[in-house]
């Protein structure tokens, strides 16, 4: 038998003991323990971000409509909280706050609420903004007055610029308040003043930029040529009007010569109004879902779709590649190994150099739509017509500049 | 005099029996580290019984779940009196992150009276002790009440 | 047949069973010792460690808790059987000489060891069958291995005490001495049989005996609370539990000053000559000496105590049962044996 702690237990007996003595000499927690709550109600602005991240369900709130405002009670219940400071970080107010308290002992349920209460008055703030506010409000479906100026209020709330925004209803989704309320149909962008907490998020989530907040550039809602529908006019529309593409009223046009119809404007649509076949080729756009966004533009790797009225010139390439575009059908024969000097095949797709490869298999690792076949012992290289998009990822990627593009 | 004697007796040899009722084993690992050398709830008399009957107080853990409510509530009642029942950590308070699951059937205040709460996720060793205390002085309140 | 000195010899053994070497000194000593006990291995592992009188403190609560006779035991069986334990403790206790001091001096070529033998399985059976009348499944578990206990440190131990009643008996040329206070006179006169060859291995034997036969650690198979819920006591609430504490105390004080009669006999008699070398007489000499000899009991109990009791269990882990079983049939039972064997050759 073994004992490994006799020199160890003679030792200690006469050694002091190596006890902290707890209840007669206080601890304290470490510096960054996450203790006691404490609640500051007169930093809180009520956007219940807290209540929405809390994932014990600790925190609740009770609300009473007083003549000054609405009395607001938030409560945090210790008996719930994980102590995970989720709460803490989302609070842009620093309204929530961590103490090294670690003494929570209750014998009620009452002891461990954490509660603070505070008066939320917005008719107080209101009435300054709330002239200029209430008529932009109603003016909103009517088309904007020529030459208008909208200016960013200045009580912290958002403005829309109807001129740009699409009514994506993304602002709507991503305000924490939920106070604002966009109908894609009625083409309406209504702000609940009670609820909207100022918070900015609409404007940072809105993809045309069409909502001011304080700080903005004033916008000029510009060309009394712009009357009814309230369109993009991100660019707006030159003089030369035969040399121009695209459509008034900010919705896609499809180039087809460049279109390889690798359907990611499809599948990025937020509305869901394309329809891509690629073995079809065809492109489809539903007119009554497109909310005119421009997703689909920026997203094409081979901008072949146009939203809003451009410059046509602009795409110089295009009139190369307009030969090319009865080839496709001629593609397949092609593609069987060209004769002796390799030239980039004409349809867009890559083409190996045999005598360069390597095989190393890189390529086919890049390639996002896994159109390439490598295998570097048969030393083959196959490519799928039918996947291949076009992209020429795979000859950026080629460390030895084996792929014609 | 025998009966001021054993109040006396019972405010200083409290007995614990930790029952866990579905907990993560955070708050398991954190009251078994009150009786190690640092914290050493020894001095103050406590103790770990193995058994229910020979414990003063119950120490529950974890959000009390379907399966684990029966036995928890059998385990409790087979305490002798007077018995003090402590929930350790948020689980057994209000069910924590765990609160509204299918599988949860607590807190355990629905079921029997407990006599202190310690919260925290999980409590710090110190917050366990002060607690266990809180839990001893009830204790030899109850005594005191008896007969 | 109620005379006088009837009534006065009765009041002096009930003196005897109730106060002096009777149950309020095994109270009293037993409980502190298992409160040295407690602290000792506490400080043994760095720990500040409860008040020395944290076991009255336990016993006192246990006394005021309610006691629950479970629905399936037998409820004259489960709150008698450990009144008996404490009680057969309580008689061992009258027969161990505290030097000098005897209960039965009136009888000194008694074969007190082989009643002591006897009286030390009671505790243990007593526990067996409290625990058995409870009808828990722990306290059967607890059960088989406390009986394997019992079987495994019995044989060390009857032939350490058969080593020792051989060297006695060689020495004064008659056989075996089967008498504990004979063996303490032979060591009052002769020195303690600890100086003796033979005796060391026995002495070793019967240290290593000692947290066997009390259940200490690391030899407490058949109360691990850890893996079987305290075995046999699973079910034992309030007062009979607190009783059993107290008997597992009492065992302590009862094994320990068995030990200083066996093997340090010899160190407290001489207080009585001391004190007449003094020139006291008389009553006051004589209780001045009784209340040293005692005060040498309880000290050589503690130093046992941390010795055979806190020290191992500082530095040990649990023993599985039939770890337990062969290490006191191999180890101790050598020991014991190497005596026996030496005793006869009359080393």
């Amino acid at each position: 038998m073994d004992f490994p702690f006799v020199k160890e237990a003679i030792s200690s007996l006469f050694k002091k003991s190596s006890c902290d003595m707890y209840p007669v000499r206080p601890s304290e927690a470490a510096p960054n323990y996450r203790g006691r709550i404490v609640f500051h109600p007169d930093k809180c602005i009520n956007c219940m971000m807290c209540e929405r991240v809390c994932s014990g369900s600790a925190i609740t709130h009770t609300s009473e409509q007083t003549p000054e405002g609405e009395l607001v009670t938030r409560t945090f219940y210790l008996g719930s909280c994980t102590f995970c400071a989720t709460c803490m970080d989302f609070c842009t107010h620093g309204a929530i706050e961590f103490t090294r308290d670690y003494h929570m002992i209750a014998t009620k349920e009452e002891d461990l609420m954490v509660s603070g209460t505070f008066l939320k008055k917005p008719p107080v703030k209101k009435p300054k903004p709330a002239a200029p506010a209430a008529p932009k409000a109603e003016a909103k479906p009517a088309a904007p007055a020529a030459g208008t100026v909208i200016k960013p209020r200045d009580d912290g709330k958002p403005v829309q610029v109807p001129s740009k925004c699409v009514y994506c209803t993304i602002c709507a989704k991503k305000c924490p308040a939920g106070a604002l309320e966009v109908d894609r149909a009625a083409k309406t962008w209504t702000l609940n003043e009670d609820e909207c907490v100022g918070c900015g998020t609409c404007a940072e989530a809105c993809p045309k930029k069409a909502i001011l907040m304080p700080g903005d550039e004033p916008v000029t809602v510009g060309a009394p040529a712009a009357p009814a529908a309230p369109k993009a006019e991100a660019k707006p529309a030159p003089a030369a009007v035969p040399a121009t593409i695209g459509r008034e009223d900010g919705k896609p046009v499809q180039d087809p010569d460049k279109c390889v119809y690798c359907t990611i404007c499809a599948k990025k649509c937020p509305a869901g109004a394309l329809e891509v076949d690629r073995a079809a080729k065809t492109w489809k756009l539903d007119e009554d879902s497109c909310v005119a966004c421009g997703t689909c533009e920026s997203v094409c790797p081979k901008k072949a779709i146009v939203c809003g009225v451009q410059d046509a010139p602009a795409e110089a390439p295009k009139a190369e590649e307009k030969p090319a575009a009865p080839a496709p059908a001629e593609a397949p024969k092609a593609e069987d190994k060209p004769a002796a000097p390799l030239k980039p095949r004409d349809d867009g797709r890559p083409l190996q150099d045999p005598s360069k490869c390597v095989y190393c298999t890189i390529c086919a690792k890049k390639c996002p739509v896994g159109a390439l076949e490598v295998d570097r012992a048969a030393k083959t290289w196959k490519l799928d017509e039918d996947l291949c998009i076009g992209c020429g990822t795979c000859a950026a990627s080629c460390p030895k500049q084996a792929i014609l593009y | 005099m025998f009966k001021k004697l054993i109040e006396e007796s019972t405010g200083k040899s409290p007995w614990l029996f930790h029952i866990n009722a579905g907990s993560c084993n955070g708050c398991d690992i954190e009251l078994v580290s009150v009786l190690t050398p640092r914290y050493d709830a020894e001095r103050l008399g406590f103790k770990l019984a193995g058994t229910p009957r020979h414990a003063d107080i119950v120490v529950v853990t974890g959000p009390v779940t379907q399966q684990s409510l029966n036995r928890v509530l059998r385990t409790i009642e087979q305490v002798p009196e007077p018995r003090c029942i402590v929930t350790m950590g948020s689980c057994p308070q209000s069910g924590n992150v765990f609160r509204g699951s299918y599988a949860i059937a607590g807190p355990l205040s629905k079921y029997v009276h407990v006599d202190v709460d310690v919260a925290g996720c999980t409590p710090k060793p110190e917050a366990v002790i002060d607690g266990l205390v809180k839990a001893t002085e009830i204790l030899r309140e109850k005594r005191r009440a008896m007969k | 047949m109620f005379s006088l000195a009837f009534l006065q010899t009765a009041l002096l053994y009930l003196g005897y069973i109730l106060i002096f070497p009777g149950f309020l000194f095994c109270f009293v000593i037993g409980l502190l010792l298992c409160g040295i006990d407690r602290k000792a291995v506490a400080r043994m592992q760095k720990r500040v460690g409860p008040p020395i009188l944290q076991p009255f403190y336990d016993f006192f609560k246990l006394c005021g808790k309610e006691t629950i006779v479970p629905a399936a035991a037998n409820r004259t069986t489960f709150m008698l059987a450990p009144l008996v334990g404490l009680a057969a403790l309580v008689v061992i206790q009258l027969f161990i000489p505290v030097f000098n001091f005897r209960v039965f001096r009136n009888l000194p070529e008694v074969a007190d060891i082989i009643v002591i033998l006897y009286l030390l399985l009671i505790p243990a059976v007593s526990v067996m069958l409290g625990g058995a009348a409870t009808g828990s499944p722990y306290a059967g578990v607890g059960l088989s291995r406390e009986m394997v206990t019992v079987l495994a440190v019995e044989l060390p131990l009857v032939l350490v005490l058969l080593s020792v009643a051989k060297t006695v008996g060689n020495a004064l040329g008659n056989g075996l001495v089967f008498s504990l206070s004979g063996i303490v006179d032979f060591q009052a006169a002769h020195g303690s049989l600890i100086g003796r060859v033979s005796m060391i291995p026995a002495a070793l034997a019967m240290l290593l005996i000692i947290p066997g036969e009390t259940g200490n650690h690391p030899f407490d198979a058949a109360e691990a609370e850890t893996e079987i819920c305290e075995g046999l006591l699973a079910e034992y609430s309030g007062a009979p539990l607190g009783i059993y504490k107290l008997s597992h105390a009492v065992k302590m004080l009862t094994l320990t000053s068995l030990f200083v009669a066996l093997f340090l006999g010899g160190i407290g008699t001489g207080v009585e000559h001391l004190v007449a070398a003094i020139g006291l007489t008389g009553g006051f000499a004589a209780a001045l000496s009784l209340i040293l000899q005692v005060l040498i009991l309880v000290l050589l109990c503690i130093v046992l105590t941390l010795v055979t009791i806190s020290f191992v269990h500082a530095v040990t882990a649990r023993l599985k049962i039939e770890q337990l079983f062969k290490y006191y049939w191999t180890v101790v039972t050598g020991l014991a044996l190497i005596s026996l064997v030496l005793a006869w050759y009359g080393y």
